[in-house]
């Protein structure tokens, strides 16, 4: 072989050496960037776990403050109410209308009873757990629906949707707020809950016929900021809209894991 | 020069060997490398057998090549996570298919060797590689990466094509001797070696995973 033979042949190996080099070196930075970012990651899933945690006990606490609220009022607004009227209808017995008066208090005393038992079934622990999700959002809906001036319906179409419990209390919370601002603010009297899934993300939409929300309201509102918080927590996103006189939407995109693969 | 080839394909054949056995209980990824050793195994013995009988063997790279751009398409999709990216890998896998059956239909004559469609698929690799990494640092495992399988199988493909496609532009400069022969045998065979040891390792922890 000539020199410019044996030359070029030594630049090729060389080269040859130097690219594995060059290779090696890039595989070894990645596993050292790799080793960094594991421990960042960790740390940030630790923090995402604290927090995590707090949102649950926070929700908790909410929901228990709620369920207070709903039962001073369920106590002076129903059976407070349906006791007295129980009552004047037995202080009227010594009259003539003896059969009247007491079967009338007799089935004021049987309402008065049937509204102690829902409540205590409320009381009975965290009913969300209890009920499910969807169960708990059709509860509440009857709730509103039974005030009478706002029309409430639940569309629930879903078939493999699984959360863990911890999550379906954030997830109920929220639409709960969600409800709220609907029947404090929205003056709407059709409220329309549905549930949908694809691709493993559970699509959740409140929807109202009210005057809209104010989107200058979205950004400063602390509701709001809860609940994109709280979306962000389940690993998921929030969105809320706003149509002058047409109504409001509030969407929650939420991943979750398959029923069928849970079973 | 048999002896080296003999330890080669002793290497790729055992690996193929467990990777049959253990077929079932391997991630998808694993699955498609199975072929992938099925492949070229049958083709590099095949292109010897041709050798050996003095008849030209490009041809078989000619079809390697063309299988080996759908069963790279088949690894990669089944590890990478992000859907655009997986948009992209359609896209290029799907043109470099075509580029590929349009040169060997086309472009190459029988008896010669499928360069052009080997740098394509270098170059296709190599970025996608890059993609597959900086995906594997955005998302960390909890696990540590030299006992992950995957990172050993595109560190390994990695290495390969661009050793490769190195090769390739190299190789035009190279005057054609007997010496320059010799060396680049020795480089393709390390290489070789480089590339089927890594697969092996990635297969040995892929299936300690399933167990």
């Amino acid at each position: 072989m000539n020199s410019e033979g044996t030359t070029t042949l030594l630049y090729f190996t060389l080269a040859a050496v130097a690219l594995m080099l060059l290779l090696s070196s890039f595989i070894i930075y990645f596993v050292f960037r790799y080793r960094k970012r594991q421990g960042e990651f960790a740390l940030e899933k630790e923090q995402l776990r604290l927090e995590f945690q707090s949102e649950k006990l926070r929700a908790q606490l909410e929901i228990s403050e709620q369920m207070m609220k709903n039962i001073s009022e369920e106590i002076h607004d129903n059976i407070g109410a349906t006791l007295t009227m129980a009552k004047l209808q037995l202080t009227s017995m010594s009259n003539d209308n003896y059969e009247k008066h007491a079967t009338q208090g007799t089935s004021l005393l049987t309402k008065a009873i049937g509204e102690l038992r829902n409540l205590s079934k409320s009381l009975n622990g965290n009913y969300v757990l209890d009920m499910g999700l969807t169960q708990s959002i059709q509860r509440e809906l009857n709730i509103i629906d039974s005030t009478g001036t706002i029309k409430c319906q639940l569309v629930d179409e879903t078939i493999d949707f699984f959360i863990p419990e911890e999550k379906e209390i954030i997830l109920f919370r929220c639409v709960q707020e969600a409800l709220n601002n609907a029947v404090k603010h929205s003056e709407a009297n059709e409220i329309k809950v549905s549930l949908e899934e694809k691709n493993k993300v559970l699509t959740l939409l409140v929807e109202d016929n009210g005057k809209g929300i104010d989107t200058n309201l979205i950004e400063k509102s602390i509701g709001f900021k809860t609940m994109n918080q709280r979306a962000l927590i389940l690993g998921g996103s929030f969105e809320a809209k706003g149509y002058p006189g047409k109504g409001s939407q509030i969407q929650f995109l939420i991943p979750f894991e398959s029923n069928f693969a849970k079973n | 020069m048999a002896v080296q080839q003999l330890i080669l394909r002793i290497l790729v054949t055992s690996m193929l060997f467990i990777g049959v056995i253990r077929f079932v209980s391997l991630s998808r990824a694993f699955k498609v490398v199975v072929f992938y050793l099925l492949a070229s195994d049958i083709a590099e013995c095949l292109g010897l057998y041709l050798i050996e009988k003095q008849t030209n063997n490009n041809w078989v790279f000619q079809v390697l090549s063309t299988i080996s751009i759908l069963l790279f398409y088949w690894i990669f999709k089944d590890s990478l996570k992000s859907l655009t990216v997986k948009k992209w890998l359609n896209y290029s896998f799907g043109l470099l298919f075509i580029l590929g059956i349009f040169l060997l239909t086309q472009v190459y004559a029988f008896d010669e060797f499928p360069s052009y469609t080997m740098v394509l698929i270098c170059i296709t690799v190599i970025v996608f590689c890059f993609i597959k990494f900086k995906e594997m640092l955005d998302e960390p495992e909890g696990t540590n990466i030299l006992r992950q399988s995957q990172f050993w199988l595109f560190t390994s493909m990695f290495f390969f094509h661009a050793g490769t496609f190195f090769i390739w532009l190299t190789d035009k400069y190279l005057l054609p001797n007997f010496n320059t022969a010799i060396v680049i045998y020795w480089v393709v065979f390390y290489l070789n070696i480089l590339h089927y040891g890594l697969i092996g390792v990635g297969l040995y922890l892929d299936n300690k995973r399933a167990l």
